[in-house]
């Protein structure tokens, strides 16, 4: 047990110095949060301004926009981290990995914390050039969120390192993930709510674990902590951390056959 | 002790797609009925054309995938039972090598270390000393992806080593390596054996197999052909191999002649001679000679040698390694054929 705590924290270190030494890595996780609050959001003001439903009471669209956005970077920062992994695989890192005693948990964890670090940064940008902007959020607030990104973090990372082992190709890789990104990226209401979408699509958007996320951080900015969205979006992405590890750790274990 | 035992151990890999003459998913065999038996401070040859199953055969030694059939033991460990304690046991450098490109050797050396158990300073330690010893100071601090081929193998081979193992097995440790940096890996591996490691390693080399290496089995199409030190394996060809040199033009007409002719075993030609494997060159070459004399063959030179590894493998699979080599490329005969996708095509 202690010394899968080491192997996990020796590797999640050598993946953050990696990923530290890399001048690309601010930059790139910079880069999307700036874009979509700079560029995107005030086309939304206007929308809400013109009758929308959020412009409510004295908080501004910002405290509406924000939480979509924060999900749409824990979704795609995290869902592509299967790339690196088909590298290692390609360079026999991972081989060589489980010939080592390190246990097959460790293996994983070291890279999906490293990748909860980067959400959490990126997290912490959104927040920071939100204020700006108008934000209104409180600590607590901002906490759950963080906690909220690392449920999602933890479920997806250990998700695209598992189709990664599968697929072992970024050929069949790309496909993959497209198939999935797409419909949990347009039936999340992540960037315009599901409140104006029509009946069908609405039950539809039921079946997206994504969905319950964007409603729980919605409420969360709104400064609704007790809304039955949050702690429901919380046992959900609690479970789906549980069966995405078992999966990956599966794969894991099989990864040379 | 014995470091390896073997004994039937096989690997049929399932086919992905069907065969598509007959609709059957037949599967690869890649490994069938493997007897091994390597002592303790040696260093054992695993030799093999493309396919034949040599780095199948280290996986499942190596903890990284289940045999289908077999009993083995690694340094005194059931294979099926003790993977842990194996691993604790054994280094293993891939034909892949797996350093992280983004990271200097040296940093590689220390993390492989710390994976082992062995504490931050017993792990800087030890890859200290391995700078040290395999000459890598002078790039031991640059990451990994500015390396020349030479150079990785070096990282790789001390990652092998960070734990101290008791078994090594390389994996094609000098492919791509020029004559020069070869030599001197040799020189590290022969160190290592001094240091007590018992080293097994494939290769496709023939000179490396008889210089390297105190025992060796031959390999092909996933069986065992030969086994035993490259002396004894020469002995049981017992025969002696005859080269005469001649004009480009006249090697085909020369080998008809020769062709058949009573003690000749085997006949090969190349550009400009004919290669004969013999059961005794003293009686067959007073006999071939006059022959091309006769029909007007001018003979420019004449050799006589005690057989090599490479007729031993010719004898015992029925071809020569260069042309194994060339078949298992073009995707044709036994083991090599079926598999889809797989490690055996490109090394
Ligand atoms: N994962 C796999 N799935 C299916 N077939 C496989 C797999 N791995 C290996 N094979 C097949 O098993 C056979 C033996 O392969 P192996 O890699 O052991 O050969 P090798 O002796 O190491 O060859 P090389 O000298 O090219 O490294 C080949 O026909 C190969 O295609
Ligand atoms: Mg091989």
């Amino acid at each position: 047990m202690k010394k899968a705590v080491v192997d996990t924290w020796v590797q999640y270190l050598h993946y953050m110095k990696i990923e530290l030494r890399s001048p690309f890595w601010i930059l790139a996780s910079l880069f999307q949060p700036v874009c979509y609050l700079y560029l995107f959001a005030p086309l939304l003001k206007n929308v809400s301004d013109t009758g929308g439903a959020s412009a409510a009471g004295s908080i501004g669209s910002i405290n509406s926009f924000a939480p979509g956005l924060l999900v749409m970077i824990a979704l795609f920062g995290t869902l592509f981290v299967g790339y690196g992994m088909i590298d290692y695989l390609r360079s026999g890192i991972i081989e060589r990995l489980r010939v080592t005693t390190a246990s097959r948990l460790s293996l994983l964890l070291g890279l999906v914390l490293r990748d909860v670090t980067t959400l959490l940064v990126q997290t912490a940008i959104v927040f920071v050039l939100s204020l700006p902007l108008g934000l209104v959020i409180t600590a607590p607030a901002v906490l759950l969120t963080a906690a909220l990104m690392v449920l999602v973090a933890l479920t997806i990372s250990p998700a695209s390192y598992a189709i990664a082992l599968i697929a072992r190709s970024e050929d069949a890789m790309g496909p993959i993930l497209n198939f999935f990104s797409q419909p949990l990226l347009l039936l999340s209401g992540m960037l315009l709510p599901l409140t104006l979408a029509p009946l069908w699509l609405r039950t539809l958007s039921d079946a997206n674990p994504l969905k319950y996320v964007v409603d729980a951080s919605r409420a969360i900015f709104r400064g609704d902590l007790a809304d039955p969205a949050v702690w429901r979006s919380f046992a959900l992405m609690a479970v789906l951390v549980v069966v995405s590890f078992a999966w990956s750790l599966r794969q894991m274990r099989k990864a040379t056959e | 002790m014995d470091m390896i035992v073997t004994q039937g151990l096989c690997k049929t890999f399932k086919s992905k797609g069907k065969d598509k003459g007959t609709g059957k998913d037949a599967g690869v065999e890649a490994v069938r009925d493997v007897d091994l038996r390597v002592r303790e401070g040696e260093i054992y040859g695993f030799l093999g054309p493309n396919g034949a199953g040599k780095t199948t055969t280290m996986r499942m030694l190596t903890t990284l995938m289940a045999p289908t059939r077999g009993t083995a033991t690694v340094v005194g460990h059931d294979l099926f039972r003790e993977s842990r304690r194996i691993r604790q046991d054994i280094g293993y450098v891939s034909q892949k090598g797996g350093a992280y490109e983004y990271a200097s050797g040296y940093e590689n050396l220390v993390l492989q270390g710390r994976l082992y158990g062995l504490t931050r300073a017993e792990a800087r330690d030890k890859a200290d000393r391995i700078v040290l010893q395999f000459d890598m100071a002078d790039y031991a601090r640059r990451i990994v992806q500015t390396y020349s081929g030479g150079q990785r193998r070096h990282v790789d081979l001390g990652m092998g080593v960070m734990h101290d193992p008791k078994l090594l097995f390389l994996d094609e440790p000098t492919t791509g390596l020029d004559p020069h940096s070869r030599a001197r890996f040799w020189d590290v591996i022969r160190t290592l054996r001094r240091e007590g490691i018992t080293i097994f390693l494939t290769t496709h080399y023939l000179d490396e197999a008889d210089q390297l290496c105190d025992a060796l089995c031959i390999m092909d199409h996933g069986r065992v052909v030969a086994a035993g030190s490259p002396e004894e394996l020469k002995r049981e060809v017992s025969g002696d191999v005859v080269e005469i040199g001649l004009d480009p033009a006249n090697v085909a007409q020369a080998a008809g002649l020769l062709e058949g002719m009573g003690g000749v075993c085997s006949l090969e030609t190349t550009e400009n001679s004919v290669k004969l494997l013999v059961e005794s060159g003293e009686t067959v070459l007073p006999a071939a000679l006059p022959r091309l004399v006769q029909a007007g063959i001018a003979v420019a030179r004449v050799e006589m040698k005690r057989p090599t590894l490479d007729e031993v493998f010719q004898k015992v699979t029925g071809r020569a390694l260069t042309e194994a080599e060339i078949e298992a490329a073009a995707g044709g005969g036994g083991a090599g054929s079926g598999a889809g996708s797989g490690g055996g095509g490109w090394t």
